[in-house]
């Protein structure tokens, strides 16, 4: 009995040999892993800040990090349940923005890009490309946070270069802003004529587009701090970063061509494959390419065609459906479908004047509130500074440099402070308005200098910048020695703009 | 950049520095090549941005790694996997001796690392000895992505300024916009050609035409159109016969019959037949008629291993 028992036990273990090693793989496979980390890289600033254990040469430098995750070839967001979350609730709702609003900025969004492509002379892939970038982007940032005017022009900019097709960024403004001034006159009710839009003219080359080719921003624009020049490139620069550069993008343009082909209906009816053509290029708006691969849109849009055009024609379903052929399911082909006429039953275009003014309504208010609580921290912060500075200061000066709070925060003004990187158009800088003159005119010297000099200047700008941290920190320890300094800062702190000095 | 003590500058690439680098924490070495976005007003760089989306998605023993890209404010940073030196420099510092094996290996090693790509839909479209990287172990790598780009099925319209003159294809030369990954094989060819043609020379067994001469490439044209020049006077002008439509080509002139005065034997002696074989299928003046990646690879010649 004993030897059937072992023998039991021995092909047990035997089994679960030969079972590890099929099950582990499936797992990897069927759900690749979600890329957190490359989310969040441009707020990731906030992260390194607070890590504790910053070296002194780290000051200034800020890096951050991103992980090439090579095996992200698609990106769709059905895969896992992170995405699917992410899909179904887009993190603009989490900023207060309202479900309709949010399909109203996305459609507008993405018809912005279409038609900016057009102006542009762009291919289509290209204006696909663009749409599709800018939905992925939003389902990762939100816009709330994060200007859809911006994200649209960076879109067509980095489409431009994807498809090898490249615009200058200044082609790309003036066609945003055209655009821009477009939409208005429709808003305001005139109907769109070669009369009445004669008057608009490109954006002249004024002080602010030369201001921002200098980087210097003392001119700033009411309500975007930077101007439009740093701030595609910026948000050029976020969409890669947040989608990791992931922005090949397969369009099933061609595969609708190829299956009409097979399916023999490229000669014969022309007509349904420029319908279905039509309704993949008008579902760019819809989040299909968030959900289904192109090999299923190109069906549904075929299968669409075929049912929507003035002459029906059946395609094969016996013994089964054609595009079971190219392995696609009818579920996926229905969703789709009804996705694409329910896309045709939207009754007007988007406002986009009162889109911008409830958007920069929820900015605000999420601004006052960040700040609130910003405040309420640092307020928090300081008391607890309070007890602990008087305890460590007797016994000596550098005992308190690892891990008093005092230390962080100090670290992390030191930071802003030294912060001399012209592009950078942090939020957080934008809510401490102030800046110090001497940052100033340091930005202004700068500019002032060659390229040539480049280096040089670098390297002034190194000793410059050890220079005051050092005479900072010695203004720190004088702060320190002055018994009351915390409730000078708690008296401070409950003013938003001021905790950042 | 904090996780990297900075060694040494290795070279300029196509839109940036390339420094050594070791990785403070696994003492790896690496190399990072650095682009700097304030310099333009361009943004991101479309070279740094293909190099980046393209190579994320290729690993392969004999395709340069991508490690990582560090995006601080203003540059951009790739970390690339380290090799010693590339194959120009390679050629140079052989001083004189490279056994059929080695270079057979190399050959087989870029044929594999193309037809990777070709596979994955990339076309590399600057193939070069000097983005062709050497570790010490003789292990090749294809490197400098910079140009290269994804193509999908049916091939598009793309730029015809691609690839370096002396390893353009004549096709492109004439300016077509249609091309697949034939404008890769081509280029294969004159590396294979040319480092055959070295090896070659400096032994010293037979004469030499101008074109093997001194270890230069095949066909080192000044301008496109000496280019072409080179390339027909070794391999005959391309008929309408052997070459349907060329006239249809946008940039096409037509050109001297010339009659191949040297015979690849003469060209690349050193070579044995099976070699010259494949060479002949490599350099064919029509792209449908060149031999891709993957029946390169199963050509005889890397079949045998008992030759020379």
């Amino acid at each position: 009995m004993a030897s059937i028992l072992e023998m039991r036990k021995l092909a047990e273990a035997k089994l679960q040999t030969m079972i590890r090693p099929i099950v582990k793989p499936k797992e990897q496979n069927g759900k690749p892993e979600p890329k957190k980390e490359e989310e969040e890289k441009f707020e990731s600033t906030y992260k390194q800040n607070e890590n504790p254990d910053i070296m002194p040469s780290s000051f200034g430098k800020r890096p951050i990090y991103s992980k090439v995750d090579i095996n992200c070839d698609k990106w769709l967001m059905t895969l896992d349940e992170e995405s699917r979350l992410k899909i179904d609730n887009p993190p603009s709702l989490a900023d207060g923005l309202s479900k309709e609003l949010e399909a109203e900025i996305r459609y507008l969004g993405c018809e912005l890009i279409q038609q900016g492509a057009i102006l542009l002379k762009l291919p289509q892939t290209a204006a696909a490309t663009g749409q599709i970038l800018f939905q992925r982007y939003f389902y990762q940032k939100s816009f709330v946070r994060y200007h859809f005017e911006h994200a649209v022009q960076a879109c067509l900019l980095l489409a431009s270069k994807i498809e090898e097709e490249p615009r200058r960024p200044r082609e790309v403004y003036n066609v945003f802003h055209r655009l821009d001034r477009l939409h208005r006159l429709q808003q305001s009710g005139i109907e769109i004529t070669k009369e009445t839009t004669r008057g608009i003219k490109i954006p002249v080359i004024d002080s602010n587009y030369i201001n921002t080719k200098q980087h210097v921003s003392s001119v700033p624009i009411p309500e975007i701090n930077e101007p439009w020049f740093v701030q595609i490139i910026n948000s050029e620069r976020r969409i890669l970063a947040t989608l990791g550069f992931v922005v090949h993008v397969k369009h099933p343009h061609r595969l609708i061509v190829a299956y009409g082909h097979t399916l023999g209906i490229t000669q014969s009816r022309p007509d349904i494959l420029q319908r279905a053509w039509n309704y993949m290029n008008d579902g760019l708006r819809t989040d299909i390419f968030m959900r289904y691969k192109p090999e299923t849109i190109a069906c549904a849009c075929i299968f669409l065609a075929a049912r929507t055009v003035e002459n029906p024609l059946p395609l094969p379903s016996y013994p089964f459906h054609w595009f079971e052929a190219f392995d696609t399911s009818d579920r996926d082909v229905e969703a789709i479908s009804l996705q694409l006429v329910a896309l045709y039953a939207r009754r007007k275009f988007p406002n986009w004047p009162r889109i911008k003014a409830e958007l920069d309504a929820l900015r605000s208010a999420k601004n006052a509130e960040k700040a609130a609580v910003k405040a309420k921290e640092i307020a928090e912060k300081f008391e607890k500074m309070v007890p602990e500075d008087e305890k460590s200061e007797p016994s000596s000066e550098n005992a308190s440099r690892k891990d008093s709070p005092n230390r962080k925060i100090m670290d992390k003004d030191r930071r802003i402070g030294g912060e001399r990187d012209r592009k950078e158009k942090d939020r957080r800088r934008k809510r401490s308005n102030e800046r110090d003159g001497k940052g100033d005119r340091r930005d202004r010297d700068r500019d002032r200098g060659d390229r040539v000099g480049r280096d040089d200047r670098r390297k002034d700008d190194k000793r410059d910048r050890r220079k005051r941290t050092r005479s900072r920190s010695r203004d720190r320890k004088d702060k320190n020695r002055n018994r009351d300094v915390g409730k000078r800062y708690r008296k401070e702190s409950n003013s938003p703009s001021r905790h950042r000095r | 950049m904090l996780n990297y003590d900075k060694m040494e500058k290795i070279g300029e690439g196509t839109y940036g520095t390339v420094f050594k680098a070791r990785n403070k924490s696994s003492g790896e070495i690496v190399a990072l090549k650095r682009v700097r976005l304030d310099d333009d007003d361009e943004g991101v760089p479309s070279s740094a941005l293909r190099e980046i989306c393209i190579l994320r998605e290729l690993k392969h023993r004999n395709v340069v790694r991508l490690y990582d890209v560090v995006h601080s404010e203003n540059k951009l940073t790739l970390v690339f996997e380290y090799c010693d030196q590339d194959l120009k420099k390679f050629f140079d510092s052989l001083n004189g001796y490279m056994d059929a094996q080695t270079a057979r290996s190399l050959m087989l090693q870029l044929l594999r690392g193309l037809s990777f790509c070709h596979a994955h839909h990339v076309l590399h479209r600057d193939l070069k000895p000097q983005n062709l990287l050497i570790n010490t172990n003789g292990t090749l790598k294809l490197a400098d992505f910079g140009l290269a780009r994804a193509f999908g099925v049916p091939v598009r319209c793309f730029s015809a300024e691609v690839v370096t003159l002396w390893y353009r294809p004549p096709d492109v030369l004439f300016g077509a916009k249609l091309y697949n990954t034939s404008i890769d094989m081509w280029s294969a060819g004159c590396i294979f050609a040319g480092q055959k043609s070295k090896l070659e020379n400096l032994i010293g067994k037979l004469v030499l035409s101008e074109i093997s001469n001194a270890g230069r490439p095949l066909f080192p044209g000044a301008d496109v159109d000496d280019q072409l020049k080179r390339i027909f006077k070794q391999l005959g002008t391309p008929t309408e016969e052997s070459w349907p439509s060329i006239s249809q080509l946008p940039d096409f002139k037509a050109y001297p019959v010339y009659h191949p005065t040297l015979t690849w034997s003469q060209i690349v002696p050193n070579l044995n037949t099976r070699g010259r074989d494949l060479l002949q299928k490599l350099l064919v003046c029509n792209p449908a008629g060149r031999i891709d990646a993957d029946a390169a690879l199963r050509h005889a010649y890397f079949a045998d291993t008992s030759d020379v």
